[in-house]
């Protein structure tokens, strides 16, 4: 556990000592603010569900861009020689890395606070259990999303194809709900259960249903372990 | 120490590292070295721990990768070819990252980093960006990270590679100063910092060893071969005369020219071979015009290893192609 949590540290430090941290932090909340004010002051209506609708796309591209470089970048330049050199597991390298991706959700997440707040402040009749499931919902998503996109920045050495082939999964993933119409029906619950776009409104319903989690936790663990195997078998070539 | 044995590697098809064996004692100071592309840094990556290979064992104090990985690796500090750092950080962040990995913290963390960077003259840059330093404190950084948890075994892969001639002369003697107290195993393909840092000498080629031996060994067998080149007056001299002379002389040219006589000749003795050689020519009113001496040096040992083995080669490629022809 010390290992991953040094690991992610790094990866925490490095990340914003690079302008890239603060670009993306920047543009991700200004976005998320245009959504919550808009329907403010046009509308009249104080409610975060443009925000939530807007940051569950923002996180089909912000995401890739922030795992992006998590192993094609020490590929990349080298480093990667230093870390499996080190007296590490290729586990706790995932891990670590896992974690500065999931660090970096959660403090965008944090980033969305004023816009809540100002929602206590304004808003009436106010269900914070759907608030705190869609909350979740977002960090789910995103933590799923993270582990695809670390997959694949073990996959290439450039940052750019890393970034292509996650955006590709992710949006896949993330569209599968708008081509249920196309499904035959006998198998529609199936393609219904792999979307995330479905689980993500059931948990944003409010309840929470154990196979909603079953669903995320287990694609979390399944790209993690790619990873790691991925990376396990590029070593011994 | 260190006990190598049928190391093989492969890429793809190209075989990189092909059955080297080897043992390293403890204290000694081992010099890879090869052209580009014979096998060095594969066989280095495999010793630190980086990549697998493909069959053969390598045990470091009776400690295989397979058995015991994290205690191997923490015997070991590497330098890889091209010194990868986390340039963003600074000198005193990226070596405290290493260290803390390596499981030394707070005070004793501290101590080494003081000894450390007096050693590798890194004392105050520590709070410097990586991305701002020259490459020769840059290596430095890189010998400083291999160094930071006092490994008993130290491996660099071309450590002095890019550097101008003061930082190479800097970093020479900084590794023979680790090497008093630690096992270094260096790669190279420049002869002179072999020859200048190094106890042992392994010649690799191919992925073979080609030579293996303590550097003094390795010259001597050439230190008393002795190759002369000469030009002298017109004599009646002939080959055989010279043969009658010195028996073990062997001749490599005998040109008789309008006027003079060109003799190219090698032999391999003790004594000074040109004194004897024009003693005997003036004994037969022959005028020396011209006379170049050779001595043998530790890159005349590389050429003849290194071409023999690509001669050798050649002829089985040419053998193989004449076989496939015949097939057809």
């Amino acid at each position: 556990m010390r290992n991953i949590l040094l690991i992610s540290k790094r990866e925490l430090l490095s990340f914003f000592k690079t302008p890239t941290a603060y670009i993306s932090l920047i543009v991700f909340i200004l976005i998320n603010t245009w959504f919550f004010i808009m329907p403010l002051f046009a509308g009249g209506t104080a409610t975060l569900n443009g925000l939530f609708n807007s940051i569950q796309l923002i996180w089909l591209v912000y995401i890739p861009v922030i795992s992006m470089g998590a192993i094609a970048r020490e590929r990349n330049t080298g480093t990667i020689e230093i870390l499996l050199t080190l007296p590490v597991r290729m586990k706790e390298i995932i891990l670590g890395k896992y974690i500065y991706i999931l660090t970096v959700i959660l403090l965008s997440l944090l980033l969305t606070l004023p816009h809540f707040l100002t929602l206590l402040i304004v808003g009436q009749n106010i269900d914070y259990g759907v608030i705190f499931c869609t909350y979740l919902g977002l960090f789910l998503s995103g933590a799923v999303y993270a582990s695809i996109s670390l997959f694949c920045s073990t996959l290439s050495n450039n940052q750019i194809t890393a970034f292509i082939i996650s955006f590709m999964i992710c949006l896949i993933l993330f569209s599968l709900e708008y081509a249920l119409i196309y499904i035959p029906r006998f198998i529609l619950p199936l393609f219904q259960y792999l979307s995330i776009t479905w689980q993500y409104a059931s948990l944003s319903k409010g309840v929470l249903d154990s196979r909603v989690f079953i669903y995320f936790f287990s694609l979390i663990t399944l790209f993690l372990f790619l990873s790691s195997e991925y990376m396990n078998s590029k070593r011994s070539n | 120490m260190i006990r190598i044995k049928e190391l093989c590697k492969y890429y793809g098809d190209i075989k990189a590292v092909d059955g080297i064996s080897l043992e390293i004692r403890e204290g000694e100071i081992t010099g890879f070295l090869g052209p580009n592309g014979a096998g060095k840094s594969s066989t280095l990556k495999i010793l630190a721990g980086y990549n697998k290979a493909d069959s053969g064992s390598l045990s470091i104090n009776q400690l295989g990768y397979d058995s015991h990985p994290e205690k191997l690796k923490q015997m070991i500090g590497y330098l890889p070819e091209l010194n990868p750092l986390y340039t963003e950080l600074s000198v005193y962040e990226y070596l405290k990252f290493i260290a803390e990995i390596r499981g030394i913290t707070g005070s004793s963390f501290e101590e080494n980093l003081k000894q450390v960077s007096q050693k590798c003259g890194l004392t105050d840059r520590l709070s410097q960006s990586i991305s701002t330093l020259s490459k020769g404190y840059k290596q430095r950084v890189g010998l400083a990270q291999a160094i930071i948890h006092q490994p008993p075994v130290l491996i660099l892969d071309e450590p002095t590679n890019g550097l101008d001639p003061n930082q190479i002369i800097e970093i020479r003697s900084l590794i023979r100063e680790l090497g008093k107290e630690k096992t270094v195993i260096i790669s190279s393909h420049i002869l002179q910092e072999v020859q200048a840092i190094c106890d042992r000498i392994v010649i690799i080629h191919q992925g073979k060893i080609v030579a293996d031996s303590p550097k003094a060994e390795l010259l001597k067998g050439l230190q008393n071969r002795q190759s002369i080149e000469m030009e002298i007056t017109r004599i009646s001299l002939s080959q055989n005369d010279l043969l009658r002379q010195f028996p073990s002389l062997q001749i490599k040219l005998f040109e008789i020219g309008e006027h003079t006589i060109r003799i190219s000749c090698e032999i391999q003795q003790s004594n000074d071979f040109r004194l004897e050689l024009s003693k005997y020519l003036s004994s037969m009113n022959a005028t020396v015009i011209e006379l170049k001496a050779h001595t043998y040096s530790l890159e005349d040992v590389f050429h003849q290893l290194t071409r023999e083995n690509r001669s050798e080669l050649q002829n089985e490629q040419t053998k193989q192609s004449n076989r496939k022809k015949a097939d057809k």
